[in-house]
């Protein structure tokens, strides 16, 4: 289970498992580049670059889970996000979080 | 210079920015008018900043759910701001494009949300980047069901 709360309403926290992180280099290419260009003159969303960011976030959160699986997490807390233009093509995707074991309250 | 090549100089950018104007102020009032309507679809749907989930919500499965636009300035935009950079102030032709951004951003939160059955969204948070031509804007959040 993901969560950026950090901690899980209805859930106790039995073990902690550290600090787990994902992430992505992701490049755009050069075909949304030059539409990205046309699409400066008029202004509006950038369709391509949000698909593009979108898929690099969800393929780091799943970066990020599988370490969180690989150290026997069943749930990350206090997830947090980071995007940063590294080289003036390319961005990097940060996910992280902690990752812990949780147990329902009550079993 | 020539007159031709002159005119080319000097012509092709302000037809540009005239483009950036028209279509971008059209954009805009587009984008506002859609932004109006569909927050008005998810009003029910509340998001909270504070991290306490209220009282008669699920807490058997809670979800991660976020919303993303990359939006771009116009010609026109960009020009307002080259010339407020002298004189320093507000920058009202970007507040108007990081509103609308932001915006977006947490309808798609709420829209991604509201398709998986969730009823509310707490700890909201938001990330703003600038990458490449455009300005990122993220809104995420933790969603929960009603019992």
């Amino acid at each position: 289970m993901l969560t950026n709360l950090d901690h899980l309403p209805g859930w106790r926290i039995t073990e902690h498992k550290g600090l787990v992180q994902g992430s992505t280099v992701q490049s755009k290419h050069i075909g949304r580049d030059i539409f990205a260009s046309l699409k400066n003159i008029v202004g509006g969303e950038l369709k391509g670059y949000t698909e593009l960011l979108e898929e690099a976030r969800n393929e780091a959160l799943r970066r990020m889970m599988q370490q969180a699986k690989d150290a026997g997490a069943n749930a990350v807390l206090n997830i947090r996000f980071g995007t940063s233009t590294i080289t003036p093509g390319a961005a990097e995707i940060l996910a992280y979080g902690t990752a812990v074991v949780v147990e329902q309250e009550g079993s | 210079m020539g007159g031709i090549e002159a005119a080319l100089y000097f012509g092709v950018p302000i037809i540009l920015i005239v483009i950036g104007l028209i279509a971008g102020t059209y954009n805009e009032r587009r984008h506002y008018r859609s932004i109006r309507r569909r927050e008005e679809d998810f009003r029910s749907l509340l998001i909270h900043s504070g991290e306490t989930l209220p009282e008669g919500y699920e807490t058997a499965e809670v979800k991660l759910v976020s919303g993303a636009t990359v939006i771009a300035e116009d010609r026109f935009k960009a020009l307002l701001a080259t010339l407020r950079n002298i004189f320093g102030g507000r920058m009202r032709s970007y507040e108007s494009l990081l509103d609308r951004g932001r915006r977006e951003a947490i309808l798609r939160m709420k829209e991604s949300a509201s398709s998986a059955g969730f009823s509310v969204i707490v700890n909201t948070r938001f990330e703003t980047a600038r990458i490449a031509q455009g300005i990122e804007i993220l809104a995420y959040g933790t969603a929960a069901r009603k019992r």
